[in-house]
């Protein structure tokens, strides 16, 4: 082999390698299961107040060869603030509710069951969290993080914790509760290898591996809530009140100014020509 | 020949010097009101020591404003921001814009209006609004009701502003403020080199 084909081989493989990076943030799919993000991260919020309310789509679609139930689970909850109890999280599917309750009572709630999905069915569900009009002051500055779950139920219930260079740096240093654990033996799935299909054996049409796809999703969902923990200021909205505030109108063209200085040459002018004019008769 | 040039620059000299000093009388008041008000200065008079001031009142929407001092009664043209960003100016020079998008007369915040100082070679709407001082009275009329404010503060500030939240933002009552041009006309950058800033504060209705 030349150096010419090894070169050729070797760009060939970055390239891919670096679609494959370009291409998981948005796009991941297991043996059984499909999930597109509508944005990565799907929620990057910013400056969210009072009343504010912020929708985002993920999109499942079942190929695990038989019907399944989707839920949700959260991990790595922090809200020392107690801001949860001013957000609220609702989850739906073609318009129709699957779930919803504050984020405060989602983050306790365990494994939260959605829909079932038949397969090679398409859900879209629609993630939103509403900022309550009601909340004071009290809650300026506060916040709060999670890791977002999601699977099969009865099946893996994997959670990866999200990098610390997310939006707001290291949300989950603040320790939170452990990791869902679906099999119920008492050791966070994470940290459960009995749980990787790949050593357990578990059957990926029944429990499939969605970690790949769930380090997608909770870290968007992260994201959600690092935006909402970093970049939010809450504080109430008031009618008026604008993010972003104009520059200063320009009121004035001088141009009184102007036609005064015309005015003062065109004289100067029309005396210069009449003095011209007078003096040229006096010789005359 | 050579005394009938030296007549012509004779004339001409004076009749330039008596443009200047009549332009230079013309814009005297503008220019010692530069001098006279620094940056931040006010003063409350009597007159508002006496008065009661409200925090706010049903907010209405603004249709004329008026100004007795100064004679000025005028409409009040809504508006958003222009191509620069700014909040824009009335489109016809006799009238005040009002910022739309941020709070309205009645709102416990900063409704803004702003007025062309001189505008195709008219002396405009605000062009006396450096007359203004603390204690002088504005009302500003809705289609339902009518809201009376009085000047608190006559302040310059940089055309170039950046942190405007202190003139478009929330306060602590109810607020107008009256913007104008102010200062030096700077030639390259088209307009004047500062903003006169009229703020007022809401004053609690007869009736309570």
């Amino acid at each position: 082999m030349n150096n010419t084909t090894y070169n050729l081989i070797r760009f060939i493989s970055a390239a891919a390698f670096a679609l494959t990076l370009l291409t998981l943030p948005t796009f991941a799919q297991a043996q059984s299961l499909e999930v597109t993000f509508e944005d990565t991260p799907l929620f990057n919020v910013g400056n969210f107040l009072p009343g504010d309310s912020i929708s985002k789509t993920v999109t499942v679609k079942n190929t695990s060869g038989q019907q399944q139930a989707v839920e949700a689970a959260s991990a790595n909850q922090y809200d020392e603030d107690g801001l949860g109890d001013q957000l609220d999280i609702d989850i739906s599917a073609g318009g129709v509710p699957k779930y919803g309750d504050t984020l405060a009572d989602f983050l306790t709630a365990g494994n939260v069951g959605l829909s079932s999905i038949d397969d090679q069915e398409e859900i879209t569900y629609t993630f939103t969290v509403d900022f309550e009009e009601t909340t004071g002051n009290a809650y300026q500055g506060k916040e709060l993080g999670f890791d977002l779950c999601v699977g099969f139920a009865g099946g893996q219930m994997s959670c990866s914790h999200v990098p610390d260079d997310s939006t707001n740096g290291d949300n989950g240093g603040t320790g939170g509760s452990p990791l869902p654990d679906a099999d119920g033996d008492g050791t966070p799935d994470e940290e459960d290898s009995s749980n990787d299909p790949t050593v357990a054996g578990v059957s990926t049409t029944t429990a499939p591996n969605l970690s790949s796809m769930l380090d997608n999703l909770d870290g968007a969902l992260r994201n959600l809530l690092s935006g909402l923990g970093g970049s939010i200021a809450p504080e109430p909205r008031v009618a008026g009140a604008q993010d972003k505030y104009p520059g200063l109108p320009n009121t004035g063209d001088n141009s009184r100014s102007l036609t005064l200085i015309g005015f003062v040459f065109l004289a100067l002018f029309s005396i210069l020509r009449l003095s011209r004019y007078l003096l040229k008769r006096k010789i005359t | 020949m050579s005394k009938f040039r030296s007549i012509h620059f004779v004339i001409a000299a004076v009749i330039l010097l008596g443009g200047l000093t009549i332009y230079g009388l013309l814009s005297s008041s503008q220019i010692f009101h530069t001098q006279s008000l620094s940056s931040g200065k006010y003063s409350t008079s009597s007159s508002a020591e006496s008065i009661t001031f409200a925090t706010s009142s049903e907010p209405i929407q603004p249709k004329r404003l008026l100004i007795p001092k100064l004679n000025v009664d005028t409409d009040i043209e809504p508006v958003g921001i222009d191509v620069n960003g700014n909040m824009s100016a009335p489109v016809n020079w006799r009238n005040v814009s009002w910022y739309e998008p941020g709070f309205a007369p009645g709102d416990k915040g900063n409704a803004v209006f702003a007025g062309h100082l001189d505008w195709a070679g008219n002396t405009a709407v605000f062009w006396e609004l450096d007359k203004l001082s603390a204690g002088d009275l504005i009302q500003i009329n809705g289609d339902t009701g009518s809201l009376r404010y009085v000047v608190v503060l006559v302040e310059e500030i940089d055309y170039q502003l950046t942190d405007t939240a202190s003139i478009f933002g929330p306060a602590a009552s109810s607020q107008i403020k009256l913007i104008t041009c102010d200062g030096n006309f700077i030639s390259g950058d088209g307009t004047y080199e500062k903003r006169l800033v009229v703020t007022a504060r809401l004053i609690a209705s007869p009736d309570g």
